[in-house]
């Protein structure tokens, strides 16, 4: 039976960890939290948490071991919290309500599982120090916890540690997926138990459900359509060479060249869908990551005539690594045996050197070869596709432009294509509301809504948006694809040509005439 | 118009996009050169200007199919 407790008030520190495995997911959260300033825990003692007790239901009630159904849930902050202080803030003193909240740093469940006792953990980014290069974060949210009547708030991705009973990386990668801002509306997220028996229900690999041995890519995308999600599995494009001898005949996907590899990931993580990457962890074997975000970076020089993707540059993603915790930050190598993309843990350099070096330092390398997204129903258009589409309509604007510019005497120019999916509202609000932001903007912006909602066939609720842009990120196009009808139908609603220039050049395009790019909407002053 | 660099295409503001969107002496090149290439029969001429040679072998990295081998094998 469970007795009454009080909560517990602990300085932040290395002896507080102690307590714990020494694994190196807690070297890992040790070392994040002290990198973000935490100075104090408060600890709930007694915490029943949604995941474990489906874990419990499922496994870990009927072990002879006799597992308690309550685990403990520690919140950190970045002041030295005391009891008094938080006595003040649950007595509704609004300073020091504001005190702690802003200086909650986020949670962890501590399950009472021995070996992998790290449950759900949401921690707060780390501040922007570059602002010139934004770190993309769409498919983060909001997660509140009450502790004795106050609500303390945090943003970021659920992660947690696989316990190998109920859950294995894969589980623990479309968990985190399903956590997403983007479907956090819609419901709440299954929990690691609940989808390894939906992943078992209907792809059956003769293997028993607990404990886990793992899933296939198939169990993943079955697990994903029960929860009247869609699912995408993508493949690496660059092959390694023929295999040779009969051990060897299983086809594999040595990985992904750069182009795709980071236009996939950034037009779902910009999209708000998380993405989990399947591979090879070099030396040790399949593996799946949650990839949670990256840092943007400007795609630099674009060669006169040349056509490349605006995400292409990328330098690094945020994985939840389940073997080393939430928000690692990988550096994206291309100089792997065929020239595939491949993940190397790269902490700054502040965290590489001196008495508490990163414990990411060292951690295998990781080859994505194959990536599973789950995204909306509704939204049925490949993103293969659409990035195909921006490439292609990216070289038809860049080759005419470009035979005009030759013709005038002028220099030539290259272009840039970057592509994802948006809710329509989000798009005519969000996203055209900041193109458009000066006040002298604002007759425009009026007009270039109405028309896309007046002139324009009904859109779908999700759209596809092309952006082919300039070398210094000036837009020049933006095509609106449907994303309710088949890859091959792809029908596109509108196009938005914002410069009379832009206009011109499109004319002469190959199907400009046969409504190629769909209704033309002027976004620029007449 | 203010002729900035952006960090990101969805990160952009109309107040500093390249002049080149609106430029009326390019617009009257355009207009001229088309004219030109109409005129002359020079529409060809897109034939000696540098393109991108790489895009029909990029958009093949786009339709790169997954298999049911793959599909099947064990994630620990």
């Amino acid at each position: 039976m469970h007795s009454a407790t009080n909560l517990a008030f602990h300085r932040f520190g290395e002896e507080f960890f102690t307590q714990f495995p020494d694994s190196r997911q807690f070297r890992y959260l040790y070392s994040y939290l002290r990198d973000l300033g935490a100075q104090s825990v408060l600890e709930e003692p007694h915490y029943f948490d949604k995941d474990y007790l489906s874990e419990f239901a499922a496994f870990y009630s009927v072990s002879s071991r006799g597992y308690s159904n309550a685990c403990r849930r520690l919140h950190f902050f970045a002041i030295n919290l005391t009891r008094d202080t938080f006595i003040s803030a649950v007595s509704n003193d609004t300073a020091a309500v504001e005190k702690l909240e802003q200086a909650y740093l986020g949670f962890t469940i501590i399950r009472p599982i021995t070996a992998t006792p790290l449950g759900c953990t949401v921690l707060r980014w780390y501040p922007v120090k570059a602002q010139e290069t934004r770190r993309i974060t769409e498919p983060c949210r909001q997660y509140h916890c009450h502790v004795a009547g106050l609500t303390l708030t945090v943003t970021g991705l659920a992660w947690q540690q696989q316990d190998t009973a109920v859950g294995a990386c894969a589980t623990i990668g479309l968990w985190s997926m399903l956590h997403s801002s983007s479907f956090d509306n819609d419901r709440t997220a299954p929990t690691t138990a609940e989808i390894t028996q939906v992943a078992n229900r209907t792809a059956v690999t003769g293997s028993r459900v607990f404990p886990s041995s793992g899933l296939t890519i198939i169990q993943l995308l079955e697990a994903i359509k029960r929860y009247r999600l869609a699912p995408f599995a993508i493949s690496g494009d660059i092959r390694s060479p023929s295999p040779s001898t009969i051990d060897d005949r299983v086809e594999r996907s040595a990985g992904f060249s750069k182009e795709r590899f980071s236009s996939t990931c950034a037009s779902f993580i910009r999209s708000g869908y998380p993405v989990v990457a399947i591979g090879e962890s070099v030396g040790v074997g399949r593996h799946a990551v949650c990839i949670s975000g990256f840092r943007e970076l400007f795609s630099g020089k674009v060669e006169p005539s040349a056509v490349k993707a605006a995400d292409e540059a990328i330098q690094h993603v945020y994985i939840h690594d389940d073997n080393l915790g939430p928000n690692v930050r990988f550096a994206v190598h291309t100089d792997s045996q065929f020239g595939q993309v491949s993940l190397i843990a790269d902490p700054p350099t502040s965290k590489r050197e001196g008495k508490n070096p990163s414990p990411t330092l060292g951690h295998p390398h990781f080859i994505p070869q194959q990536l599973v997204v789950c995204t909306h129903e509704e939204l049925r258009t490949s993103p293969d596709k659409l990035n195909g589409k921006g490439l292609e309509i990216g070289a038809a604007f860049a080759k005419e432009m470009n035979r005009l510019l030759h013709l005038s005497g002028r220099d030539l120019r290259g272009v840039l294509y970057s592509c994802r999916f948006m809710l329509i509202w989000d798009y005519l609000g969000r996203e055209l509301g900041s193109m458009f932001q000066t006040k002298s903007s604002r007759i425009l912006l009026g007009r270039v809504r109405m028309e896309l909602t007046e002139k324009v066939v009904p859109m779908s609720k999700y759209i596809g948006v092309v952006r082919i842009s300039l070398q210094d990120a000036t837009p020049v196009l933006d095509v609106l694809f449907d994303t309710s009808d088949s890859d091959l139908n792809h029908p596109v609603f509108a196009h938005l040509s914002f410069g009379t220039n832009v206009c011109r050049i499109m004319q002469g395009i190959d199907g400009f005439d046969q409504n190629r790019f769909g209704v033309q909407i002027k976004a620029f002053d007449k | 118009m203010i002729n900035k660099p952006h960090s990101s295409v969805w990160e952009t503001s109309n107040e500093c996009w390249d002049d080149f969107l609106n430029d009326p002496v390019i617009a009257r090149e355009i207009d001229s050169a088309r004219r030109m290439a109409d005129s002359e029969r020079l529409a060809n001429s897109s034939l000696s200007v540098q393109s991108d040679d790489s895009v029909d072998d990029r958009l093949l990295a786009y339709e790169t199919p997954i298999t049911d081998e793959i599909l099947r094998q064990p994630i620990k």
